[in-house]
């Protein structure tokens, strides 16, 4: 029987290995060969090049870090804490407020790619989802729910000064996402394109643009905190 | 060979970044900013990520250096740092949202795209550059991989940082080398010497 992989990697590291299993690989071709590829993979991984830093990031680390150069912890004053609450409240209060405005459709048991990460946006009433009680909704149901959720995004404070990259990342993924389905939306004015075809993407935007209020959503309350 | 244990600072640099000198700050920053950068991107995979990594660090790092006692390498510390935070971009929540946002349709296609600026690094005229295909590796493997075939770190030292046991950490390394060798060699049909000693 011809060595594992495990067993070839402890060879091709040098650590402990039973001394048959080391015999056989010295006289087995095969075990040869892919001892030599686990050994060329480990060189080729590390001689892969670097990835340099990218530009201006060192700018934002600066714009990231007040009063750089001193080692000292941030101080949370009582300032802070009642500021933040009260962000937290508002953006709280706003979207309690706006999603109860809108008539809901049928319930519905599937929830949206990004549901239950935000507690506004799930299950009120224990059963219902508000991203998927659209989902069997009908057209003229599915784009109000477009729209409260536009009105919900619009409602939301500025993001703050420094955003994450990886959550400017995921807002801008979204909104593009958003832009290309409002492009083929508004070529479903044209004959060539369902009924059925327009509900679909119809669905497909109040997804986006749910996942997109629960991403500004945890952003307002990172910021808060 | 890990890129930290070949970036040297003058013994200068470091003491004036120590005393809080912030152009020393930025000479730390300069030095070590792509080691940081690559591990990250290599352990995690995308770019977003990296950059929140890279900053996360070198916050801690610049907030921490007028602690720094010289008992180890600036180097290995600064390391240390980084992978701590990698580890945890790889255990959050956001994380897994952020992969879920994979699911809505076209995400990955842009996703991809923001991975193809990376690096070309061609393996003995296989399929695959070595690069794309550890990109496909599932996140903890990569990582380990990284950790284990690059980094230097051994299975035990792996395994704390994981919270795993040592098996875990021994049997990811060896999942994940069959899987590039799989992606790395998709001409070749049939099983390999170590998968059919694995089915065995």
């Amino acid at each position: 029987m011809h060595a594992s992989i495990e067993q070839l990697l402890n060879l091709r590291d040098a650590a402990p290995e039973a001394s048959d299993v080391a015999g056989h690989v010295n006289g087995c071709q095969r075990c040869q060969a892919e001892l030599g590829r686990l050994r060329i993979v480990q060189v080729g991984l590390q001689s892969l090049p670097e990835i340099p830093a990218p530009e201006g990031s060192w700018e934002a680390l600066s714009r990231k870090r007040p009063g750089k150069g001193s080692a000292k912890p941030m101080v949370f004053t009582g300032w802070f804490w009642t500021g933040s609450l009260a962000a937290a409240l508002a953006v709280a209060v706003v979207l309690f407020g706006l999603l109860n405005q809108v008539p809901r459709g049928p319930e519905s048991g599937s929830g949206s790619a990004m549901s239950g990460t935000t507690p506004v946006l799930v299950s009120r009433s224990g059963t219902e989802t508000a991203g998927s009680a659209a989902k069997v909704g009908d057209m003229a149901q599915l784009m109000a729910r477009s729209q409260q959720l536009e009105q919900v995004l619009r409602a939301m404070p500025e993001g703050p000064q420094v955003v994450s990259a990886d959550t400017a990342g995921t807002i801008s993924v979204l909104e593009d996402r958003v832009a290309m389905i409002d492009y083929r939306l508004s070529m479903g004015e044209q004959p060539e394109l369902s009924s059925a075809q327009l509900q679909r993407l119809w669905q497909e935007r109040v997804d986006v643009m749910n996942s997109l209020v629960q991403v500004r959503y945890a952003q307002a309350q990172r910021a808060s905190f | 060979m890990s890129r930290f244990s070949e970036t040297q600072i003058a013994p200068s640099l470091l003491a004036r970044a120590v005393a809080g000198d912030s152009k020393a700050h930025e000479g730390l920053y300069r030095a070590f900013s792509g080691p940081v950068y690559t591990l990250a991107r290599r352990m995690l995979g995308q770019a977003a990520q990296a950059d929140e990594v890279l900053q996360d660090t070198f916050v801690e790092v610049l907030g921490g250096i007028g602690n720094f006692r010289g008992e180890a390498p600036v180097s290995a510390w600064i390391r240390k740092i980084a992978v701590s935070k990698c580890l945890m971009h790889l255990r959050s929540a956001w994380y897994r949202k952020g992969r879920s946002i994979e699911g809505i349709p076209g995400v990955v296609e842009l996703v991809l795209q923001d991975q193809a600026g990376t690096s070309e690094a061609d393996l003995t005229g296989v399929g695959m550059d070595l690069e794309q295909a550890l990109s496909r590796l599932h996140p903890v493997g990569r990582a380990v991989v990284w950790l284990y075939d690059v980094e230097g770190y051994t299975h035990v030292e792996i395994a704390e940082m994981l919270g795993k046991t040592v098996s875990f950490s021994k049997s990811q390394l060896a999942r994940s080398h069959q899987r590039l060798q799989a992606i790395l060699k998709p001409e070749q049909g049939g099983l390999t010497c170590m998968q059919a000693s694995n089915n065995s």
